[in-house]
C-alpha cells in the first residue's frame, strides 16, 4: 500500500455528510483518470457504422482502439413520445440506449443488441457486454442546437452554459447487471481494470454520440447551408446525468472501496500540503486555477435551482475573489511565498466546507507529479471475514475506537430512526420511507450502520470479555454483519460515513454528491434531497483531441470551452 | 432437468439475487451475504451452487435467527441451513483448531467449502471428511474427491489448522479428484460466458428475492431513485 503522509485529515473531520456533501471532483476522479489514460495510451474512437435516418433514429457503432485490445460501443436512437420522457428509473422508454462491449460487435451481435439494449432492464445482455445505459435528449437545448446548426449558425453560448449537455443519461449499469459481464471478467481482459472506468467510458462515448447526432440532424435538415457544431462549443458540452437514491446503498455496502477512494484523495491533498515552498510557476498556476475555478462556480451558481446550494456557491465566488486579491499584486506576499503555502491555504477556508473542498481540489490539481500515481489505488476486493478468535473485549475496544461517532447518537427519540431504506417492487428501485408512516420497514435494507454499532456495543458490554467472537456470534447471530464489518474495516479509517442515515434530518443528496464527485461529476444541481442532476466531461478533450498537448487540463471548465490557464 | 433452455445469469446477478433471497427467507444479517457468496463460488465452479441455494431456502426460513448449538465439539444440524450456518461452523472449527468437530446430519457438505476457502485466505487450512470422501482447503489450494461434491447429507468431520495442513490428501487418480487447476478453469469459463442456470432454479431464487421488495404507493413513488417526472425545467 502507498505510503501515507503524516498529515492526513482525521476521518471524524472528513467522513461527515456535511463535508462529503461538499466534495468537488479532483484530477483523481474517474472521469479525469480515464481521459488521462486514453490520452497517455493513444486510444482512438472510430466510427464503424452510422445508420441514422432523417430524424436521427437508427444505430451507430464505434470501435475504441486501445493498446490492450479493441472495445465496441453500440448506440440506438429511437423516437420517444414527449409524454414518455422521464429520468426516473421506472421509465420504460428513452431517446437513446447504449452498450459497451468487450469486442467490436458483429452484425449478428448488433441485431441481438438492437432487440435488447433499447429495452434496458427488460432486455437481457450477455457476457460480451460490459455496460448498459440510456439517455434522453435535453428538451431545453437539443432541438435549439439542431435548429441553429441547420440554419448555418451556432447555438448561443448562454444556452449551452445554462444546460451544459445535449443528452442526459438516466442509468449506467455495469458489473453483471442484467446479464452483463462481471467486473472480474472485465478486469481480466486488462483494458478497464479499475472501478467505474467502463461506466465512465460509456458516458464519454455517449457524449461523442450526442455531438455527432446534432451534426447529423442539422445536415439532414439544413442541407448545404448547415453548419457543424464548432470545436469550442463541442468541448463545452458534456453529458448530463440524473442520479437518485440508487447510489446510497452502494456507498454503505462497499465500505472498503469507499475507504480507498477517500484515502486516495486525502493522501493526495496531504502530499500537496507538505510542499515546503512554491516556486514562481507553481504560484502562477495556482492563481490561474483559482480564477478558472471562480468562473466555473459562477456559471454553476447561475444555473443551479437549489436555493441553499445557490447561496453556498455565491459565498464560494465571493471568497475566491477575496483570495484572488490576497494572492495577487498588492495582496499578502507571504501567503504564497511563505513556508508550506498550500497547508496555509487549505486551512484558509475554515469551516466553510464548500469553499474549502473546492480549494482542496485546486491544490490537488496543482501537482500531477505528486498525486497521479495514486489513481491505481482506487480498487478493492471488498473482502470481509469474521476473525473468530478475537476476544469480545478487543472487539468492544475496536467499536469504541472506531465508532465513537456512532455511540454518541441517541437512538431513543423516534426521529433518530424515522427513515428506512428499501427496494420497491417497481423495478427494484431503491427508496426511502418514513418508518412510522409507511409500510415496508420489515424489509428494511441494513444501512443503519450507526444503530448497528450501538446495538453491538450494548450486547458486547453484557458478554464475557474473554469470550472468543466466534462463540459470541453463535449466541448472537443477528450481529454477524456488524461484527464482520467492524473487524474488516479496522485498517480502513475512511470507510464509514460518520452519520446516522436513519435520522429524519438525513439528507441523502449529500451521499450522492460524494460519490458523484469521485466519479468526476460537476455542476451538481439538486432537484430535491433525493436526487440531483450533474454533468460529466464538460470541457473534456474530444475524441480527436486526446493526444493534444494540455488535453488533461480541463478542470473547472466553463462554457468558454474548457481550460484557459 | 426439465429440458428447458438454461438461463444466462452473471455471477454478480446470482450473488445479488441469492443475498436477497436469503434475506427474504429470514437469514440473520450478514449470513445472507455469506450464503450468497458460497452459492456463487460453487456454481461458478460447476458444483451446483444454485441447486444448493434453492434446497436451503426452506431450512433458512425454519431456522430464523437460530444458530447451530454445539455439545462440546459436536453439533446435530438436523436439517439446519448449512448455507447460512457455514460461516459459524467453519469459525467454530477454527476455535477448536487441531481438533475435529463433527457436524451430524449435514446437508450438502460441499456448501462448507467456500467458507473454508475464504478463511484459508487468512492463513488457515481445513480438512473435511464425510461418507468416506475428503476435501482439503488451504491458502491457494483446494482439492476434493469428486464424490465429496455429490454428497447430499452426511456426518462431516471438520478440522481446522492455523497455517498449512499437516498432511496432504492421499494420492488419487484425477478422475476421482478435483483440484485447483480444474476449479480455476471452471471459474474462468463461468466468468467468460456467464452462468447457465436451470430455469426453475433461477425462478425460485428470483421469487424468493422478491420477498424483500415493498409494494409501491403514490407516496413511495415520490421518494425513489432518479428524477421526478418533469426534469427538463
Amino acid at each position: 500500500m502507498e505510503a501515507a503522509p503524516a498529515t492526513l485529515r482525521p476521518p471524524g473531520e472528513v467522513m461527515r455528510l456535511s463535508r462529503l456533501g461538499r466534495f468537488h471532483p479532483t484530477r483523481l476522479s474517474f472521469a479525469r483518470t480515464l481521459v488521462r489514460r486514453m490520452a497517455r495510451e493513444g486510444w482512438r474512437v472510430e466510427t464503424a457504422l452510422r445508420d441514422l435516418d432523417d430524424d436521427g433514429y437508427g444505430r451507430v457503432a464505434y470501435h475504441v482502439r486501445t493498446p490492450a485490445g479493441v472495445l465496441g460501443f453500440a448506440a440506438f436512437s429511437h423516437h420517444l413520445d414527449p409524454a414518455d420522457r422521464t429520468d426516473r428509473v421506472i421509465a420504460e422508454r428513452w431517446d437513446a440506449s447504449f452498450a459497451l462491449t468487450l469486442e467490436p460487435p458483429t452484425p449478428a451481435d448488433l441485431e441481438r443488441l438492437a432487440d435488447n439494449v433499447p429495452r434496458q432492464e427488460a432486455g437481457r445482455c450477455g457476457a460480451g457486454e460490459i455496460v448498459l445505459s440510456r439517455a434522453n435528449r435535453s428538451v431545453r437545448l437539443f432541438d435549439d442546437v439542431v435548429a441553429a446548426l441547420a440554419a448555418g449558425g451556432q447555438p448561443s453560448r448562454d444556452a449551452i452554459g445554462r444546460v451544459g449537455y445535449l443528452m442526459r443519461t438516466t442509468a449506467v449499469y455495469g458489473n453483471g447487471k442484467f446479464g452483463l459481464a462481471d467486473f472480474e471478467q472485465v478486469r481480466r481482459r486488462g483494458i478497464l481494470t479499475l472501478p467505474f472506468q467502463a461506466e465512465m467510458l460509456t458516458v464519454y462515448l455517449a457524449r461523442h454520440f450526442s455531438l455527432e447526432l446534432v451534426d447529423h440532424l442539422a445536415a439532414r435538415r439544413g442541407g448545404p447551408r448547415a453548419a457543424a457544431l464548432d470545436r469550442p462549443r463541442r468541448r463545452a458540452l458534456g453529458v448530463g446525468n440524473a442520479t437518485g437514491l440508487g447510489m446510497a446503498p452502494f456507498l454503505v455496502n462497499r465500505p472498503q472501496l469507499i475507504g480507498r477512494w477517500i484515502r486516495m484523495r486525502e493522501i493526495a491533498l496531504a502530499r500537496v500540503k507538505e510542499v515546503e515552498r512554491a516556486d514562481l510557476p507553481e504560484r502562477a498556476r495556482f492563481r490561474a486555477l483559482l480564477a478558472r475555478a471562480r468562473a466555473h462556480v459562477d456559471e454553476w451558481r447561475a444555473q443551479v435551482g437549489d436555493k441553499a446550494l445557490g447561496r453556498r456557491l455565491a459565498t464560494v465566488v465571493r471568497r475566491l475573489a477575496e483570495l484572488e486579491r490576497l494572492v495577487g499584486p498588492g495582496g499578502d506576499p507571504n501567503l504564497l511565498a511563505g513556508r508550506r503555502p498550500w497547508a496555509t491555504l487549505a486551512a484558509w477556508a475554515g469551516d466553510d466546507a464548500e469553499t474549502g473542498e473546492l480549494l482542496n481540489s485546486i491544490l490537488i490539481e496543482l501537482y500531477p507529479d505528486r498525486v497521479d500515481d495514486l489513481e491505481t489505488t482506487a480498487g478493492s476486493d471488498e473482502r470481509e471475514e469474521v476473525r473468530p478468535g478475537m476476544a469480545v473485549e478487543a472487539l468492544q475496544r475496536m467499536v469504541e475506537d472506531r465508532y465513537g461517532w456512532a455511540l454518541e447518537v441517541d437512538f431513543d427519540p423516534p426521529e433518530s430512526r424515522a427513515l428506512f431504506w428499501y427496494y420497491s417492487k417497481e423495478k427494484e428501485e431503491p427508496r426511502l420511507g418514513f418508518r412510522y408512516e409507511e409500510p415496508g420497514a420489515d424489509q428494511e435494507l441494513r444501512l443503519g450502520i450507526a444503530r448497528q454499532a450501538v446495538n453491538l456495543h450494548r450486547t458486547l458490554e453484557r458478554a464475557d470479555p474473554a469470550m472468543p467472537v466466534g462463540r459470541f456470534l453463535l449466541a448472537n447471530p443477528e450481529l454477524r454483519q456488524t461484527v464482520r464489518r467492524i473487524q474488516s474495516l479496522d485498517d480502513a479509517p475512511y470507510a464509514e460515513i460518520h452519520e446516522n442515515l436513519l435520522d429524519r434530518d438525513c439528507e441523502p443528496v449529500d451521499l450522492l454528491r460524494c460519490k458523484l464527485s469521485m466519479l468526476g461529476a460537476t455542476r451538481f444541481d439538486p432537484k430535491s434531497l433525493l436526487w440531483t442532476r450533474v454533468t460529466f466531461f464538460q470541457g473534456a478533450p474530444l475524441a480527436d483531441e486526446l493526444e493534444h498537448p494540455g488535453a488533461d487540463d480541463w478542470a473547472f471548465a466553463t462554457t468558454g470551452g474548457g481550460g484557459t490557464a | 432437468m426439465n429440458g428447458a433452455e438454461r438461463v444466462h445469469v452473471s455471477l454478480s446477478e446470482l450473488r445479488t439475487a441469492a443475498s436477497r433471497a436469503l434475506h427474504g427467507a429470514g437469514a440473520p444479517a450478514g449470513t445472507e451475504r455469506d450464503g450468497a457468496r458460497s452459492a456463487v463460488w460453487l456454481e461458478s465452479r460447476g458444483l451446483r451452487g444454485a441447486v444448493a441455494l434453492v434446497s436451503e431456502l426452506g431450512a433458512v426460513a425454519d431456522a430464523g435467527n437460530r444458530s447451530p448449538i454445539f455439545a462440546g465439539n459436536r453439533v446435530d444440524l438436523a436439517g439446519g441451513p448449512v448455507l447460512t450456518w457455514g460461516s459459524a461452523l467453519v469459525e467454530t472449527a477454527m476455535l477448536a483448531a487441531g481438533t475435529a468437530i463433527v457436524l451430524a446430519g449435514c446437508r450438502t457438505p460441499r456448501v462448507l467449502l467456500p467458507e473454508a476457502v475464504a478463511q484459508a485466505g487468512h492463513g488457515w487450512s481445513f480438512r473435511l471428511e464425510a461418507g468416506g470422501c475428503k476435501a482439503l482447503v488451504a491458502a491457494g489450494e483446494t482439492t476434493l474427491d469428486r464424490s465429496f461434491a455429490e454428497l447430499d447429507a452426511a456426518d462431516v468431520r471438520l478440522i481446522a489448522a492455523e497455517g498449512p495442513p499437516a498432511t496432504a490428501l492421499p494420492p488419487a487418480p484425477s478422475r476421482s479428484r478435483l483440484a485447483k487447476p480444474e476449479l480455476e478453469s471452471r471459474h474462468a469459463a463461468s466468468l467468460a460466458r456467464g452462468l447457465r442456470l436451470e430455469p426453475d432454479d433461477w425462478r425460485a431464487i428470483r421469487e424468493a428475492a422478491a420477498r424483500i421488495l415493498v409494494p409501491a404507493t403514490e407516496r413511495s413513488r415520490s421518494r425513489g431513485a432518479g428524477a421526478e417526472v418533469d426534469d427538463n425545467v
